[in-house]
């Protein structure tokens, strides 16, 4: 648990740290996004795809929400999963020759 | 950094990778997009000289420009795929804006367009729908993206997923919902019509692992990573390398937007049905896969470093799974015989502890995009991960857990770099370069000691007690790839050439689980009935020291006519190098030198091709192809040429174990006849003799196996977006090998017939049948083996014809469907004799059976011609993906494919079979034959329905995605292999569907 408790708070303290930057980065982002949008395709021109539908980009709402509050979401989302993975290592059977250190070569 | 500075990085990075490949070799290059037409004015006449510029978020460059021809033609190439704006310019004229144009991996859009006289600042904006048939490419291929593998019911995502949709590839073991362990899954597309030997592909670099066969998974990729799949084939051109098909994963990129996905699944217990009816209980199977969990945690985390000019794109991921297997019980006996050497000597299911599969990885990547300038780009990539395949995988009680054995991965990863420099409008080059390595060794399943040993039961064919082999302690991979090419596009030619270059090495020991001195036993009744011995210590190393190819390819678009031609030099070049292993309880010390050459194969390998743009509007094509390609380059190509595998290795005795003592009483190093143990079954077993199988030249310079493939395709546009193909497939495989003991010829075997067991299931049951051989006894054990080409003693053949309708696109309101029917015939046919009349051994002296859609037996047959019928091998799947009200969204794929192989196999002793010599009355060992042609007769259809419901929330900073998955939705018990040794246990399911499986899946995307 110490070590969970040290990412969490290594990551609020990273979050305040660059959030700055990052946020004028994300609200750029979402700015451009919102004018992206507004120049979307029309659902007509979406009819046809090749055999699957391609892939889209990924993009973040528009909320107006500040980009303090979307940095420290990222933040809070990104060390939640780390978090995750962490439980995760821990409690799978790791019985591998290699964490066991019993490996011969 | 200066601009100055960063030309100088690049040259000198540029100079140093086409150094390298310029000096060495080669790999196949993902098949990008494009978009092509011609551009005319009103009245019909071409433009010459307008600028067409195609821009997309896709681009780190933002836009590619270039330029009409004097035929007005136009041919942007190398396109991510992503969603296109194309806009058309020229003075004097209007500049036309043509917006959603959607590409795909390798789809080359079709689009032409007519300006009209005006002023260039006024701009017309033309929307529709986009193209949907491909009217230059030859290639047969499927495309998945992101949106498709979110929507529907895709499991865990891998290079299978987009094989387990396509109707033509073989049955394989099925996945529900991921339960399945993630390796076995992940490695699910090896056969196509009939051919063998599918090229995986990570980002245009192979991925498979350098063992063996090579054509399994070997990187196993992170799901989260992967933006779409892109299949070919057939009809794959000159930049094609080894293999007869081929999957490419496409991976995620950065953007200038951020983007953060966090996402997974989970199904644990009370989420999975029991499927167990009486059919199955026939055969005392009483309990279905019972999942324990199936889970994955994956974050993503992509966006800009700097804007326009560095992204990355960064991802995490655990996901694994445990799952009861079906009737598989640990071993009470276990470890229980209280004879020290043979701890185990008997099975009976703990009923208490039922044996699961199980299996975890951890992957960890990063990709960085670099527009460095205005025309070079660069990518890196890099995962590490560390794995365990704990168990085998499913066994579902056809042998016992503690015969299986674990897999540890660590450290294995892979590393990529790519440069691409539109360096004019016409002339794009492109390099890379991937390196990949795997660490691994196999272990024992828990409750086995060291003292165990792998025992068979050849009644039932059933082991326990011990795996049969390890791969330890040492095991390591490794494959290195460099590619460049350079394309040069007018508007009627597309001009391609290349470089590409592998290498490879394989290092691995082989022990058994006995560590005192390795023998694993045969019983047969419970009885001890074979020594099986093994030369140990043994480790070998294998070295792919160049895999070459160049090649060089033109298309030519003349009016609606797209010609392809080209043609690739394939060069291969194995060896090993020097070794030493010392000696062993039954094996002297053995000392091998470097050797290169082994083989060392060059072939040319022709492709051509037409497509026809039929009514030139690009809504229906004709196309045709044929094209030569070589088989997988695997490590088993070398392998079987290194004198530690050309030596014997393997060999056993009878052992009458007349005081039932479970200890086999005789000198177990004087290989003849003494005590309880007869002799040895090759006299060549403990003597390293390197030249105990010689290659003939036609092997080692002459005789790399090749593939022929022609196929005929009309693809129309039957409506916006949507799209019919009907197409005719044939192809052949040359180049067989054999082996031919030299000490032995037709005269060299008495014939012997059985009575068929009298079971109404079985042909002839209850007659006698012939045809079987067992050597002479004065001959047995005696061998000088020679590899050489099948011609010398006949034709062999293996072909395939097959035909198929496909369906793809977009129907009204958004729904998207796709899959088809295909169907095919394929004969297997080696009747000829090189020493067992027309029952020949391959190149690695085990007896051809036929047919190649299951594991081989490996028992001789009188079975040399081998038809698969076309209803047996009718398959249909379909896919489909309906938007609902309120933002639900339904999809589900559904697999009906041929049933599983129903062989049967007999092991006779000399009390149950009679030659036709009077004079002989015994067997020189116990044999398993064939009761009839392996793979002719099949069990159930296969069937699957997988379904999933999802639905999106807005969630004001992002968007989250929920859905629930329902695998096998119908609970069905469709069987997959079952046991073919002929017993009480005769086609009892090895491995079945498990039963319906229920995931929840979810990801907050922001």
């Amino acid at each position: 648990m110490k070590l969970l408790r040290l990412v969490v708070l290594t990551g609020v303290v990273a979050s305040w740290q660059v959030s700055p930057v990052m946020a004028e980065s994300l609200l750029q982002s979402a700015t451009r996004l919102t004018a992206q949008a507004a120049r979307q395709v029309p659902p007509a021109a979406r009819a046809g795809v090749r055999r699957s539908a391609t892939a889209e980009q990924a993009a973040p709402a528009e909320s107006g929400m500040s980009g303090r509050k979307k940095v420290l979401l990222v933040v809070v989302g990104l060390v939640a999963a780390g978090a995750g993975m962490y439980a995760i290592d821990r409690s799978v059977v790791d019985n591998t020759p290699s964490s066991k250190g019993t490996r011969k070569d | 950094m200066s601009n100055v500075d960063v030309r100088g990085l690049i040259r000198a990075l540029a100079g140093l990778v086409a150094g390298i490949l310029l000096a060495a070799g080669p790999a196949g290059a993902q098949q990008n997009g494009g978009i092509t037409g011609v551009v005319r004015d009103d009245g019909g006449l071409a433009l010459p000289g307008v600028t067409v510029e195609a821009s997309s978020p896709a681009l780190i460059e933002k836009v590619r420009t270039v330029t009409t021809d004097g035929e007005g033609r136009y041919n942007v190439i190398d396109l991510r795929p992503g969603t296109y704006v194309v806009t058309f310019s020229l003075p004097g004229f209007s500049t036309v804006r043509r917006e959603g144009i959607e590409l795909t991996a390798g789809f080359t859009a079709p689009l032409n367009v007519n300006l009209a006289v005006g002023a260039i600042t006024e701009t017309i904006t033309v929307t529709g729908a986009s193209p949907v048939v491909d009217t230059q490419s030859i290639r047969q291929q499927e495309v998945i993206g992101q949106q498709m593998l979110e929507a529907l019911p895709s499991g865990n995502i891998g290079p299978q997923t987009l094989a387990y949709m396509t109707p033509g590839f073989a049955s394989t073991q099925a996945d529900v919902g991921g339960s399945r362990d993630t390796w076995s899954a992940q490695g699910a597309y090896t056969f196509f019509h009939g051919k063998t030997g599918t090229r995986a592909s990570y980002d245009g670099f192979r991925s498979q692992f350098f063992i063996g066969a090579a054509d399994g998974v070997g990187y196993v990729s992170d799901q989260g990573t992967i933006q779409e799949l892109q299949l070919e084939t057939s009809g794959m051109g000159a930049e094609s390398g080894s293999g007869s098909a081929s999957i490419n994963a496409i991976p995620k990129t950065g953007s200038n937007l951020f983007s953060t996905t966090i996402e997974g699944y989970y199904s644990g217990p009370g989420m999975q049905s029991s499927n167990i009816d009486d059919g199955l209980r026939a055969f005392d199977i009483t309990s279905s896969a019972e999942v324990q969990n199936v889970y994955r945690l994956g974050a993503q985390l992509g966006g800009p470093i700097i804007k326009d000019k560095v992204w990355f794109f960064a991802a995490v991921a655990r996901w694994g799974s445990r799952v009861n297997q079906p009737g598989a019980y640990y071993n009470k006996l276990q470890g229980k015989s209280g004879i020290p050497s043979v701890p185990t000597i008997a099975y009976e299911p703990d009923l208490d502890r039922p044996a699961a599969s199980f299996d975890w990885f951890r992957n960890h990547s990063l990709r960085t995009t670099w527009q460095a300038t205005e025309k070079h780009k660069f990518t890196v990539f890099g995962d590490i991960q560390k794995s365990c395949r704990c168990t085998t995988g499913p066994f579902t009680g056809a042998n016992a857990i503690e015969s299986e054995r674990g897999w540890d991965w660590w450290p294995s990863g892979v590393v990529q770099g790519t440069w691409q420099a539109p360096l004019t409008n016409k002339l794009l080059v492109e390099a890379g370069a991937s390196w990949q390595v795997a660490n691994w060794v196999n272990f024992a399943q828990d409750g086995v000691s060291r003292d165990d040993r792998s025992i068979l039961e050849t009644s039932t064919n059933f082991r326990y007690g011990a795996t049969t082999v390890l791969t330890a302690p040492k095991a390591r991979t490794g494959r290195s790839a460099q590619r460049v090419t350079a394309s040069y596009v007018t508007g009627s030619h597309t001009f391609k050439a290349g470089v590409t270059l592998e290498q490879a090495f394989n290092d691995e020991s082989r022990s058994r689980n006995n560590e005192t001195d390795g023998l694993n036993y045969d019983f047969l009744n419970g009885r001890p009935l074979r020594i099986q011995y093994q030369a140990e210590p043994f480790y070998q190393q294998e070295r792919q020291n160049a895999e070459l190819g160049v090649f060089l390819q033109d298309s030519w678009t003349l009016n609606r006519v797209t010609l392809t031609a080209g043609v690739r030099l394939d060069y291969v070049s194995m060896g090993f190098p020097a070794a030493k292993l010392d000696a062993g309880l039954f094996v002297p010390e053995r000392e091998v030198q470097e050797l290169k050459g082994v083989p060392e194969w060059t072939d040319i390998n022709p492709r051509f091709g037409v497509a026809w743009d039929l009514f030139g509007n690009g809504r229906t094509a004709v196309k045709a192809s044929v094209g030569r390609f070589n088989q997988l380059s695997r490590s088993d190509l070398t392998r079987r040429f290194h004198p530690f595998s050309s030596s014997v290795n393997t060999a056993f005795r009878n052992w009458n174990d007349a005081n039932g003592n479970y200890i086999p009483d005789c000198a177990l190093a004087n290989f003849a006849a003494n005590g309880e143990c007869g002799a040895i079954s090759n006299v060549n077993f403990g003597k390293f003799i390197p030249s105990a199988t010689l290659f003939d030249d036609s092997v080692t310079k002459d005789n790399r196996d090749f593939l022929w493939d022609i196929n005929v395709e009309v693809e129309h546009q039957i409506r916006d977006g949507l799209s019919v193909s009907v197409g005719y497939n044939h192809n052949w495989d040359g180049s067989f090998t054999v082996t031919e003991n030299t000490l032995l010829g037709p005269e060299s075997f008495d014939e012997f017939c059985i009575t068929v067991p009298n079971d109404p299931r079985l042909p002839n049951a209850g007659q006698q049948q012939c045809g079987y051989y067992d050597v002479k006894p004065a001959l047995f054990g005696q061998g000088q083996l020679r590899v050489t080409n099948a011609k010398e003693f006949g034709n062999m053949q293996r072909y395939w014809d097959g035909a198929w309708v496909l369906i793809n696109g977009r129907l009204p309101k958004g729904i998207t469907v796709g899959g088809g029917v295909d169907i095919g015939r394929q004969v297997d046919d080696h009747c000829l004799t090189v020493d067992m009349p027309n029952q020949p051994n391959n190149i690695t002296g085990s007896p051809l059976r036929g047919g190649s859609l299951a594991p081989a037996a490996n028992s001789y047959n009188p079975f040399c011609r081998v038809v698969t019928d076309w209803m047996d091998l009718l398959d249909v799947r379909l896919r489909a993906s309906v938007p609902l009200p309120w933002n639900f969204n339904a999809s589900f794929i559904y697999r009906n494919t041929p049933g599983a192989p129903q062989d049967a196999t007999l092991a006779v002793t000399s009390a149950t079979v009679r030659f036709r010599d009077p004079a002989r009355t015994t067997l020189t060992t116990a044999q398993t034959v064939n009761l009839y042609a392996p793979n002719s007769v099949f069990g159930d259809r296969f069937s699957q329905l997988d379904v999933a419901i999802s639905k999106s929330f807005d969630i004001g900073f992002g968007r989250l995605r929920t859905a629930l998955d329902a695998y096998n939705a119908l609970n069905s018990n469709s069987v997959q292999s079952v046991i073919s040794a002929y017993s009480t246990r005769w086609l009892r399911p090895v491995n079945f569907l498990n039963g319906r499986l229920l995931r929840l899946t979810a990801s907050v995307n922001f």
